[in-house]
């Protein structure tokens, strides 16, 4: 049997992790809002970010996926680049899937349940959830491949690199991310940025081409840590 | 002959240790091969680098004529049990196995089954909540079951009792006739595993000591034992021969390198002393520690 379709449904042996248990901290996470909302009853609504869960639930589940299955992978005689598609495959097809019940979940509170009879608006969400319905679909799958790549980086990093380099990486991305607001601050650019986000930034939607990039960047440079990677 | 694997120089460093070091050998068709050597002699880096799980430093490696690294002609024909295999902690003996079949081209279902039964492998539990044993009965199964052109089992039976093991060398040994291949098992049970080893390849320190035929090998050394005296006059004459010697009293045998000829034989025979062949374990134990003690004298 080919082996990239051999790697595809070896992630698909474990269903619980892919189709049940995200679902189960999000219901959870749900019923609470649900409850509250009940009791409460504001007449504006309850807007949540309980459904951000998923999305995290996800990105550890990228770190998870590589730390446990490559080394198997590799142990079973398979080239690295035959388990870089068929993981690949795998979390593209796991995240259709959830992308097809999260856009059900939202035109179901917005249209037919509206805010599941208390004002709940828990799976459709302004800004995150605008447009027509194929458009966020493709935003919600792009978002939820980059967050899946991103740990998926991570892992493939310590894969490669061992524990410095992941330290290493750690320490630059931090360093990244407190040198760069400083910058801004001191050469007083923060008011461009806020002008450029609000031009051109309306919905969730609008920030999809740059996460397809970021997926892509990822996608790219996990397949060459791994090509490297030794058990 | 075809040859499955062949190595010319190779040399793994880390850092600037030399876990493996200017290593040539050539392994055969069809032929069971036995990997031995101490902790650390680099053992796991050879067959780690066979299967392009690591890359050499030098050297050239050839598997199958080509060369192991992403290469599916050559992956697919491999399979290699790892005392240190890691297996995803969600999954169950059944998924592992599962996956195994997906990816082996010529895995037998039947034969899988039946193991899982003889080892008494419980199907439905996850991997790690198995035993060290039970672990590695299951490394076994993908082993013989995958019945791959070129099967490794390195250090395949940690935790095993002597049961399992047994059904381990028979179910090998009956499947190889059967189903001819490459096997390379590497051990430290030398004496338990050499009844099937044709070939041995003895590594210290990085390096190759040893490659050669187990016959002949086995016919390499032979012990006498008698009243010390006897023993005594036995040896003397044959001091560089002696590799060993044990006293018991007023009893004692010598240990020697060389054929048990005819003329051997007749002066044991005189002098009332029983001659017997070595164990391929001593003689192996013997050519590690007088490697290590020339490597100590070379070093002051």
């Amino acid at each position: 049997m080919n082996r990239t379709l051999g790697i595809f449904r070896m992630h698909w042996r474990d269903k619980f992790s892919v189709l049940v248990l995200p679902w189960v901290i999000c219901g959870f996470s749900f019923v609470v809002n649900l409850i509250v909302g009940a009791g409460v009853r504001p007449e504006e609504g309850i807007y949540t970010g309980g459904l951000s869960s998923i999305y995290v639930y996800v990105f550890v589940a990228g770190i998870v996926i590589l730390a446990q299955t490559f080394p198997f992978a590799l142990g079973m005689g398979v080239r690295r680049t035959d388990y870089f598609w068929g993981t690949l495959a795998a979390t593209a097809s796991s995240s259709a899937i959830t992308t097809v019940v999260l856009i059900l979940l939202s035109e179901a509170e917005a249209g037919w349940l509206n805010g599941w009879g208390v004002g709940l608006h828990f799976f459709h969400l302004p800004f995150v959830h605008e447009g027509p319905a194929w458009l966020q679909a493709a935003t919600h799958f792009t978002l939820l491949m980059t967050l899946i790549l991103i740990g998926f980086f991570i892992s493939a990093v310590y894969r490669r690199f061992g524990k410095f380099g992941l330290y290493a990486f750690g320490l630059v991305a931090l360093l990244v991310f407190i040198v760069g607001p400083l910058l801004l601050t001191y050469f007083e650019r923060w008011d461009d940025i806020g002008r450029w986000v609000e031009a051109n930034f309306h919905t969730l939607n609008d920030l999809t081409p740059w996460l397809l990039l970021v997926a892509v960047l990822l996608g790219l440079g996990s397949y060459g840590m791994l090509r490297k990677a030794t058990i | 002959m075809s040859q499955v694997v062949y190595a010319k120089g190779l040399t793994k460093s880390y850092g600037g240790f030399d876990a493996v070091k200017d290593v040539s050998f050539a392994l055969e068709e069809n032929r069971i091969y036995g990997l031995l050597g101490r902790n650390g002699a680099g053992k796991t880096t050879i067959m780690n680098m066979i299967t392009a799980q690591t890359f050499p430093t030098r050297g050239e490696l050839k598997v199958f004529g080509e060369e192991p690294f992403e290469n599916g002609r050559v992956l697919s024909r491999v399979c290699i049990v790892k005392e240190s295999q890691k297996y995803p902690d969600y999954f169950s003996v059944r998924d592992v196995l599962e996956t195994a079949a997906m990816l082996f081209p010529n895995w037998d279902r039947a034969f899988a089954a039946s193991l899982v039964e003889e080892f008494r492998l419980p199907v439905k539990r996850k991997m790690k909540k198995l035993s060290r044993g039970m672990l590695s009965s299951v490394g076994i199964v993908v082993g013989l079951a995958s019945r791959a052109p070129l099967t490794i089992f390195d250090e395949p039976y940690l935790g095993l009792d002597a049961v399992a093991r047994k059904i381990f060398y028979d179910r090998l040994m009956e499947d190889y006739t059967e189903h001819p291949r490459t096997v390379v098992l590497s051990t430290h049970l030398i004496d338990e595993a050499s009844p099937l080893l044709e070939h041995l390849l003895v590594i210290d320190g990085g390096r190759i000591l040893l490659d050669e035929d187990a016959d002949e090998l086995r016919g390499r050394a032979y012990s006498v034992a008698g009243t010390a005296s006897k023993v005594e006059a036995f040896a003397s004459g044959r001091e560089d021969q002696v590799i060993a010697r044990e006293t018991f009293g007023s009893l004692a045998s010598a240990t020697l390198l060389g054929v048990m000829d005819e003329g051997t034989r007749r002066q044991a025979g005189s002098l009332n002393l029983e001659l017997a062949s070595v164990s391929v374990q001593q003689l192996i134990v013997h050519l590690t520690q007088e490697n290590t003690q020339r490597k100590a004298a070379n070093d002051r």
